[in-house]
Formats: structure tokens, sequence, C-alpha cells
């Protein structure tokens, strides 16, 4: 029974999708409806996972599936951050709606598709399954971005997101031919195996397959130097797919990668130098194309290259015996929490065909709704990292994880960066307060949006205070 | 836990925390601006009152923390929710909660847009302050430290002057940034203490001269820019120039102490063998800006930037006391650093008084306010004189201890010529210059005085609001040692540490430390 | 064959090994010219001219790896089948031929050369470098095996492949639709 439970939420989520599209045959089965019942079923894999992650490590079939998932607390938890953050795009998606035309059912489902591929990345414990499972979340996440092909930005980004995600895929599967070439097997465990008696350096194939693999997730992860689509694909894609791509997708590959380097710690020790040169330029990078921006979106997908930057910090200081993803795990949730927030905020601000983006839109947003500038304050302090909002608890996790793996250096630039990153935070805290407003912001009405936002603006000290994660 | 004294019953400490945070929440739902002040006019008062009671209830005998209350928070990382007081913040925790109650009078009708949201960031602002003097643990302390930033930034942003973004920015970055390396050096510390985050555990320990020297080059760069001494202070005239009468209050009476609770709590205990290195740099820098705050108040015009320069010297004179590393010193440091937080904080109300009249600071617009308002000048005349150390008035005991210490550290160091002492009189003399020059302005001012008729002396409220800091100016200046005794036994305890601590690494190092 | 094979061991030019060779060799320039072809036509049909002559090149690598079954289904479905599809589309489509590119960037042809070419010559030093050693052969390649594989154990990748064919088609019909309805 442990099996089945342990692909529960990926059945859930599945078969969700698809009886979301059977529902929604029924001509009484409208917009509203379907929005209503997109949210029903991410919170209810929501919950599967939660009760699934009481049920300790294991292969779930591994007699009939040859160990090709494998589950710990790490990837329940990152499966729960993937649903929650599914279930509040799916939130913001209602308010996008009310003000957006679009495809509700099959956006839902795309969405639902993802999740599901998303939480098999998370589990994949083997390299064919990875590939498979990174296809499913790419598919569905293409499809979302590039929905609306009359609009030039929308055409663009997908274009952009197609093609070099399509690179990243033939990177990954020339990366598992040779770990195929050098192992004898695609299988983690195998390869673990395989490490601990040649080693690893003294491999060349493997050495080369690592290379490739860990290139194609740094790629989705919008690590310097494959960072430069990010900006352009989240400024086109639809204000709640940026919000489910910029977090969920982040914390399935963050998952991903993870996991590969777990499988050896020789694995990981030939890729730590090069990781934190990575971690580094990444953070960097992101902070001064952050800086340049004046669109919101665009500046919340660069700073989102930052993040990705703290996270290879994270990665970096990972210790494979000890590895509990505590510290990454919480940084994803806070970061999730914060950019989810914007985004659920942002979906109803933003208006008819997304109008206000820029950051000129949101001068003295304060005075007109005066919950909706205090929420997106605080979550942008939280990503800024100012205590006591959860963004400071995943970055002092992060840099002391940093400091046990002795790299020291690493966490002083770390911080250093999130002070320059305060920079183009501060800017719309300054507009929104500091300005008086020339917009009288007028929204629909009848979202869940707003609802959404506030709670997540409370859970970002709730997680601060009680950080339950860890 | 041998550091914490932990007394059973009511935890005073946490109401004092929480109480403003509370105040904060159940502003939310009321519409009505004065609804608002008077709810957050109760709640600081309540606190005030409060905070009276850990004056009755400390043991001046013992140096360990008081009031102590520990729980587990972040069980992971040993990180907890530990506060408690010792003779060193009592005062300060005290002064803190005394000075809100007058901050929102203070605001009563100086601000009329955004009451609420206004006494909102007041009350947070109270929560942090008071947290950042009790806190214990680390974490604890450096959460609290930087949240202090977040109401403050949008104090001065929101209801500021007409340069309040820049000043604001300023502000905010400005302090950020000197905060970097404190929290690399606290991991740091922690990460050598076997990862706990209790303060008193990282005092007198064993960590080397270089990395000594690093962590205290961490702690100096945040705390300096905090006080802010010499070449740190340029974000300070900005912000007080620009912010409300009680972001200006807050940030001189309040604000400015935590860079010197700082070194005293942290520098000290910590890295004494790095302090004792540096001392004498930061000896200096402190007389650079005793004599630099001077010369630079007396060609002010602007009277909020008068006493804003006026702050870099007092709080020179606060440095320079603590790192002549003597009980006088100290003390007189501790002292100094209330009665900086009384006097500067009622000349900060006075100037709000008076831009709430003229509606503006400069000095010619206010000259000769003496003939219509003569109440509001008699307080200005008491302030000014507490505020250029004459006798009688709080600062003169607090400057005078420093003196008498940095005379004794002359002794000491520099055989029997006061070098250092010399060249700090200068700045007494200064301060006598610029603040007899505000007060001579503003009295009298010259043949060309504006017309001034249309000005209405004080009120009730007003004078309630600068009466009590009048009141402690002369209880002081006339009768310090009550309050002495309160930091007396800590400060001893702080020393005897220090000096056994410096005993056993010159044992250990021979003639390697300075 | 345990030491890296050179130009010196190699067998005789009209040997059966040397022909086998020969035609492998052929198979990498189908397969690389249909590519480069597919990659550099201006004209979409030409381009997915190239695209068939590279599918059928790679069919010849599957008949090489000793799956004559897998072979036989590349020319089937890749060949036959899809690129008859994408056919059938850009007929029926409607010709656009505005080409619109933004202006070259001076940095990036180089660079992104540059990286292509590191690239390239890491994996040529790496293909070198590497002792190669021959797996065992453990299958004949026949559809039965295949079926048992699949239904075993990549039962679960097997399985997943339908979730991805189902986005596919919904990611098409959304985008497909995406400018007629709302």
């Amino acid at each position: 029974m442990q099996d089945l439970m342990a692909i529960l939420p990926l059945v859930a989520t599945g078969a969700g999708a698809i009886l979301l599209m059977l529902a929604a045959a029924f001509e009484s089965f409208r917009k509203e409806g379907i929005s209503i019942m997109g949210i029903g079923l991410f919170a209810f894999a929501f919950f599967v996972q939660l009760a699934v992650a009481n049920s300790g490590s294991f292969a779930p079939y591994s007699g009939v599936l040859n160990g090709m998932l494998a589950t710990s607390t790490f990837t329940k938890v990152a499966g729960l951050i993937i649903l929650a953050c599914g279930f509040f795009s799916a939130i913001a998606a209602q308010a996008y709606f009310t003000q957006n035309k679009g495809f509700v059912l099959e956006f839902y489902c795309l969405m639902l598709f993802a999740a599901c591929g998303m939480l098999l990345l998370t589990m994949a414990a083997e390299l064919i399954t990875l590939f498979i499972a990174l296809e499913i979340m790419s598919l569905a996440i293409y499809a979302l971005v590039g929905y609306d092909r009359k609009s030039v930005r929308r055409s663009e980004a997908v274009l952009k997101y197609l093609m070099l995600g399509a690179f990243a895929g033939a990177f990954y599967i020339m990366g598992t031919v040779f770990i195929y070439a050098g192992a004898k097997s695609t299988s983690f465990r195998v390869i673990t195996d395989v490490i601990a008696t040649t080693g690893f350096l003294s491999n060349p194939p493997l050495v080369g397959g690592a290379f490739l693999i860990l290139f194609a997730f740094l790629f989705k992860a919008a690590a310097f130097p494959f960072h430069a689509w990010v900006v352009d694909v989240y400024d086109g894609a639809p204000l709640p797919v940026t919000g489910f791509m910029a977090t969920a997708v982040k914390t399935a590959v963050f998952a991903v990668l993870a996991n590969f380097l777990m499988i050896s710690s020789d694995l990981q020790a030939a890729w730590v130098d090069y990781l934190f040169y990575i971690a580094v330029f990444t953070m960097f990078a992101g902070n001064l194309i952050a800086i340049a921006q004046n669109n919101l979106k665009r500046m919340l997908a660069a700073s989102g290259i930052v993040h990705s930057g703290y996270l290879i910090i994270a990665l970096v200081a990972i210790q494979a015996k000890t590895f509990t993803g505590g510290a990454m795990l919480f940084y994803l949730a806070a970061y999730a929490l914060a950019t989810l927030g914007i985004f659920a905020a942002l979906s109803y601000l933003a208006g008819e065909e997304e109008r206000r983006v820029s950051f000129d839109d949101f001068k003295g947003l304060a005075r007109v709704r005066p919950y909706s500038a205090a929420c997106i304050s605080i979550f942008l302090l939280s990503m800024a990292g100012i205590p006591p909002t959860a963004g400071f608890m995943g970055k002092f996790y992060i840099i002391a994880s940093a400091f046990q793996a002795g790299h020291v250096s690493l966490a002083i630039l770390g911080i250093v960066s999130s002070i320059l990153s305060m920079w183009y935070y501060l800017r719309l805290i300054v507009l929104m307060y500091f300005r008086e407003p020339e917009d009288r912001f007028e929204v629909a009405e009848m979202t869940l949006a707003p609802l959404g936002t506030i709670i997540l603006a409370i859970c970002v000290f709730a997680i601060s205070f009680y950080p339950v994660v860890l | 836990m041998e550091h914490l004294l932990i007394n059973p019953g009511f935890p005073l400490l946490s109401t004092l925390i929480f109480l403003p945070l509370a105040g904060a929440f159940l502003l939310l739902p009321f519409k009505n601006d004065d609804t608002c002040r008077y709810i957050s006019l109760g709640v600081t008062a309540l606190v005030a009152l409060i905070s009276l009671l850990l004056i009755a209830g400390f043991d001046t005998t013992t140096a360990r923390f008081q009031f102590a209350e520990t729980r587990p928070w972040i069980e992971t990382l040993n990180i907890n929710y530990t506060i408690g007081v010792d003779g060193i913040s009592l005062l300060l925790v005290v002064m803190t909660t005394l000075i809100m109650p007058f901050c929102v009078l203070a605001s009563w009708s100086y601000i009329k847009v955004r009451v609420k949201p206004f006494m909102i960031c007041l009350l947070v602002m109270e929560t942090a302050m008071v947290g950042v003097f009790v806190a214990l643990d680390f974490v604890l302390f450096y959460i609290l430290w930087e949240a202090m930033l977040i109401p403050m930034y949008l104090l001065i942003g929101i209801w500021g002057g007409p340069r309040r973004i820049y000043a604001s920015v300023k502000f905010f970055l400005y302090t950020l940034g000197g905060s970097i390396l404190l929290l690399v050096a606290i991991i740091w510390l922690a990460k050598t203490n076997n990862f706990s985050f209790f303060i008193p555990d990282m005092m007198w320990q064993d960590y080397g001269f270089r990395a000594q020297i690093l962590v205290f080059i961490a702690f100096f760069l945040a705390f300096a820019i905090k006080v802010p001494m010499f070449p740190f202070h340029t974000w300070l005239p900005a912000a007080h120039v620009e912010a409300p009468t009680a972001g200006s209050v807050i940030l001189a009476s309040i604000l400015l102490k935590m860079g010197t609770y700082g070194f005293l709590r942290f520098a000290l205990p910590i890295v004494p063998d790095a302090t004792v290195a540096l001392m004498p740099y930061v000896l200096w820098l402190s007389i650079a800006g005793i004599i630099y705050g001077g010369f630079t108040a007396l060609a002010q015009q602007d009277m909020k930037k008068l006493i804003a320069y006026s702050s870099v010297g007092h709080m020179g004179f606060v440095t320079l006391g603590i790192f002549v590393l003597n009980k006088q010193g100290i003390e007189g440091a501790i002292l100094q650093m209330i009665n900086h937080g009384i006097t500067t904080g009622a000349l900060f109300l006075c100037v709000g008084m008076i831009y709430e009249r003229t509606h503006s600071r400069e000095l010619s617009v206010s000259a000769g306010v003496g003939k219509y308002m003569p109440v509001f000048v008699t307080f200005l005349a008491f302030f000014s004189l507490s505020s250029l150390g004459f006798p009688g008035t709080n600062s003169f005991v607090g400057e005078f201890m420093i003196l008498a210490g940095t005379f004794k550290y002359d002794g000491v160091m520099h055989g029997n010529f006061p070098y250092l002492a010399l060249a700090a009189i200068p700045g007494a003399v200064l301060a006598a210059a610029y603040m007899l020059r505000l007060l001579q302005k503003v009295v009298w001012g010259g043949t060309n005085n504006p017309d001034q008729s249309y000005l209405a002396d004080l009120n009730w409220r007003e004078i309630v609001t600068l009466a009590p800091f009048l009141l402690f100016v002369f209880w002081i200046g006339l009768g310090a040692q009550p309050f002495i005794d309160y930091m007396d036994t800590s400060v001893t305890v702080l020393l005897d540490n220090f000096n056994a601590h410096r005993a056993q690494a010159i044992a250990l190092a021979g003639e390697l430390l300075p | 064959m345990n030491s890296p094979a050179s130009f010196m061991d190699a067998p005789a030019l009209f040997s059966a090994d040397g022909l086998l060779g020969i035609i492998f060799l052929i198979m990498i320039a189908v397969t690389l010219t249909g590519g480069f072809i597919a990659a550099t036509a201006e004209r979409l049909v030409r381009a997915l001219a190239g695209i068939v002559i590279c599918f059928t090149g790679v069919a010849g690598f599957y008949y090489f790896l000793n799956s004559p079954f897998m072979a036989m289904m590349q020319i089937l479905i890749y060949v036959g089948a899809i690129c008859i599809t994408i056919s059938f589309a850009i007929m029926l489509a409607a010709p656009e031929r505005t080409r619109k590119t933004g202006p070259a960037n001076l940095l990036s042809g180089p660079l992104g050369f540059i990286i292509a070419a590191l690239v390239f010559g890491g994996m040529c030093a790496l293909a070198l470098r590497t002792q190669w050693e021959p797996f065992a052969k453990s299958a004949t390649g026949t559809v039965r095996e295949i079926g048992i594989e699949l239904l075993t154990n990549h039962s679960m990748v097997f399985e997943l492949i339908s979730l991805v064919l189902l986005i596919a088609i919904i990611g098409a019909i959304v985008i497909a639709r995406g400018g007629r309805t709302g």
C-alpha cells in the first residue's frame, strides 16, 4: 500500500486534469466552475501529498518498476511546495481570467499536468524517467506560455523557451547516453555503486555525462550563463504562468539538481568549484539585469535569476552524507511564498490585458489600496531578505549551510548580493508609498486573488517564526 | 543557565516587546484618526508604566541577566527566543518605553494625513527597539536590528520633508549595508561555539587574534554606522532633517544608542583583544567626530541639521567613554546615552513645535520668537544648556565622567600628558558655541527679525510633552547616583572579566598583543 | 579491444567489416547533411526534406545498434508519418514570407561559436580519451524483447509517454486555436 501512497499525488494531479476535461464537457459547467474546480483539485492534491508526507522514504514499486522512483522527506516536501505553488497560481489565474480572455479549461489542465511532471521530477531516480518527467513538465509549460498565438510578445517567449528548452533536452539526452556508457545503467542507485568502485574522475564518460545533465538543468534553473532567456520568457508569459514557472518549476528543477548531485559525493565534489563560480555570477548577473528593468514582470524575472544564485549556494553546500535539503527547501518555500504573492497581487491589480506592469503604474498604490500595497511590500522585503520575513530566514539557513560547508566567501558574496538587490525592491516600495496616485486601480471584484495574497503575506511571517519545513 | 536570572511570574519583557505590536494590530480596524491617536497613546503609556516595574524589581547586586525568558524557537539550528536585561540595557529599555508616549504626543497635530499607518509604524518601531535592547540570542537580535529599518524607512519616506525619498533610501541602504558583515560574523561566532547563538556563550572565548580583528571590523561597521561615528555619519543629517518630529526623536534618542549599546554588549566581551588593539583608532575617530560635529553644527542655518550634527559630536563623547575602557568612562558613556536621548530628543521636539507654526526650520525664520513664545524659549533654553553640558544639568554629569575616564586612560597610556582629553575638550567648548548661537538667535534674534506676531505659545499638550524631559534633565543633573547604581554592578563585572581575559591573553601571547 | 582503436589496426577496406564501416560512415554523412540542410534552409519545405534525410540516417544507426525493429519504426513513423504530417501542415498554412530578425549582436555570434567549439572539443576529447568497452550484446532487438522491456522494467515510462502525448495534443489545440476563438 505504501507504493500506492507514494504515487497517489501523481495520480491525483494527472487524473484530476483528465477529470476536469471530462467535467467541462457539460455545457453548464463554465469558466467560473472550471476555475473553482482547478483550484479545488490543487488543494486536494496538496492534502494528498500532505498525507503522504508522513510515510517515510523508500522506492515505490521497486519490484516492478526497477527502482525508477524514490521518495524521501526531501522529495515529499518539495512536492508539497510544488502543489502549494500550483494552488496559489490557480487562485491567481482565477482573478486573471476574470479580466483577460483565455482558454480556462486547457489552462488548468495544463497546470495540473505540469504539476504532475514536477512531482515526477522530484521523485525520479532513473535518468529515462527523469527525462519523461522533464518533458511532461516542459511541454505543459510551453503551451501555457504561448497559448495566445496572436500576441507577439507571447510568441517570442514561447519560441525562445521552446528552442532553448529543446536544446537543453538534447543535452540531457546526450548526457544520459554518456552516463549509460560509463555506468551501464541509468538508475541512480547503480550509478552510485559504479562511482564508488571506479571513482568519478577516472571515468570520463560519467564526467561528460554529468556535465551535460547539469548543463541541461542549470539552463532550466536560469543559472549563469544560461540565464538570458528568462527575462523575455517570463515577461511574455501570462501573469499566473510566470508565477508558476518562477516558483514550481524552480522547485522541481532544484530538487532534481540536488537529487542528482547527491548520487555521489565524488560527483558533487567534482563540480563544486564550478558551481561556486556559477552561483556568484548568477547572483550578480541577475542583479545587474534587474536593476536595469522598468517593467515589474521583467524585474521579477531577473530577481528570479538572483534567487537561483542563492539556491546554487545551497547546492554547493550540500554534503551528500548528511543532506536533508532543509535549507534549500526552506528557501524555496520562502521564495515561492513571496513570488506567488506578488503574482497573485499583480494578477488582479494589473487589470485587463495586463495594463499595469511597469513600475510607474504602481505609483501611490498605498493610498488607494493600502492592504495590497502592504502585502506587496511584505513580499518584496521577503525577497530582499529583510528580517523578520521568511526570506531572511531562508537566506540565513543558506548562509549558515555555506558556513558549515566551509564556503565563507560565498556566504559573504550572497549577503552583498542581497544588499544590491534592495535597490530594485525598494524602488517599488518607494513608488507605492511615497508618491501620489495617478490611477484609481479599479479591478474586477469577486476574485479569490486578494484573499490568496493576504494568506500568503501571513504565511511569509508564519513560516519565518515557525519554520516547519526544517 | 548561569547567565540568566529567571524571575518567576509575569513575563515582563515579553509584554514590553509584544504589547506595542498587539496595539498595532488593534489599530487596524479603526478608521477615525483621533481614535488611533488615543489608542496609540494608551498603548505606549501602558508600556511605559509596565517598564517601571522593571526598575522596581531590578536587582542591582548582580550582573546576570534579569527578568530573563527563554524558549526554544528554531531547534534545528539551536536558535532560541532568549531575552533579559542587565545594568547596561535596563536604562536604555526604560528610556525607550518612556520616550514613546511623547513621540505619539508630538505627532498629535504634526501628522495630519494617514494617521493610522503612522501610529502603526511607531508601535512596530517600539517592539523592535525594545527587542534589540533585551535580545540575548544573536539571531533574534539581528532580526530585530534589521526589522527596525522598515518602519523607520516608512516614517521618513511617507511623512518626511521634501527630500524624503533620498533621505529614506540613503538611511535604509546605509544602515543595511553596514550590517552585511554583522550577519557573517554572527554565523561565524555561532559556528565556532558549537552553533550556539546565545550571546553570553560567545563572550570571553579564545577566538585567536586574527579572527577577533575580523569580527571586530564586522561589528564596527554595523555599529559605527548606527552611532554614527565620524566618517560614517553622512546619512544622519539627511535622515534627521527629512524625518517627521517623532521620527527624529526616535532616531536621535533611541536608534543611535543601539550602535553604542552594540559596542558595549558585543565588541568588548566577544572580541576584547581586538578591542584593545584597535582602541586607539576608535578613540581618535571619536575625537574627530566630536570636533567635526561641533564645527559643522556651528555653520548650520537649519535647526534640525544643527542638532543632528551636534548629535555626531555627543555620540563621539559616548564612544570615547566606551573605548577608554575604565569604569568612569563606561558608566559615563551609558549615562551620556541616556542624557543624549533626553536632551536631543527634547530639542527635536522643540524644533518640531516651531516647525508646526512657521513651517520652516531655518534659523532666520525663527529668529526672535522669544518675544511671542516665552514658555517655549524657556524650555528651549534649559535643553540647550543641557546639551552643552552646563553644570547642574544631566549632560554635565555624563561628560564629566567621560572626561574623567579619558584623563585616567591618558594617565595609563600616554604617561602623564593627557593628549586625548585635551583633544576632546574643544568639543565641549564648541558645543557651548553652537548651542548658545542657536539659543541667542531663537530667543532674541537680531534687528531684522521676521514678523512673528501670529505665533501662539505652547498649548497644554505640548507643555505636557516637554515637561517630563525637563524633569529628567535636572534629576540626572542633580542626583545621578541612583541611575549609576543600576549599571554599576554590570559595568564592574564587565571590566573585571575584560581585565581577566586580557591578563590571560597577555600571559599566553607575551608581548605580541598591544 | 581494450586499447583505443586507431587507423592502423582498422579492418581492410574490402572485407565484410570494412564495407560495414563504410556504410556506417555514409550513415553519419547522411545524418549530418540532413541536419545541416534542415537547419540552414530558408524555405520550410526544404528544411522538411532535410529532416527526412536526417531521420533516414538515424534509422541506419539503429540498424547498426542491433535494433532492426527500431530502424524500421524510425522510417515508418518519423519519415513516413510525422514528416508527411508536417508537410501537410506546411501546405495548408498560409505562406508567411516575412523575415524579420533583430539586429545581430556583434558579440553573440563569435561567443556562441567559441562556446560551441569548446563543447565540441570537450566531447571529442572525451570520446578519444576514453577506453570504450563494448557492452555485452544483451538482446537481439526484436519486437518481443522490446515489448517485454516496455511492460516490465520501463512500464512506468511507457505509461507516462501517454501523458506526454496527451499534453502535446492539448498544447497543440490551445496554440492552434489561439487566433480564432477566445
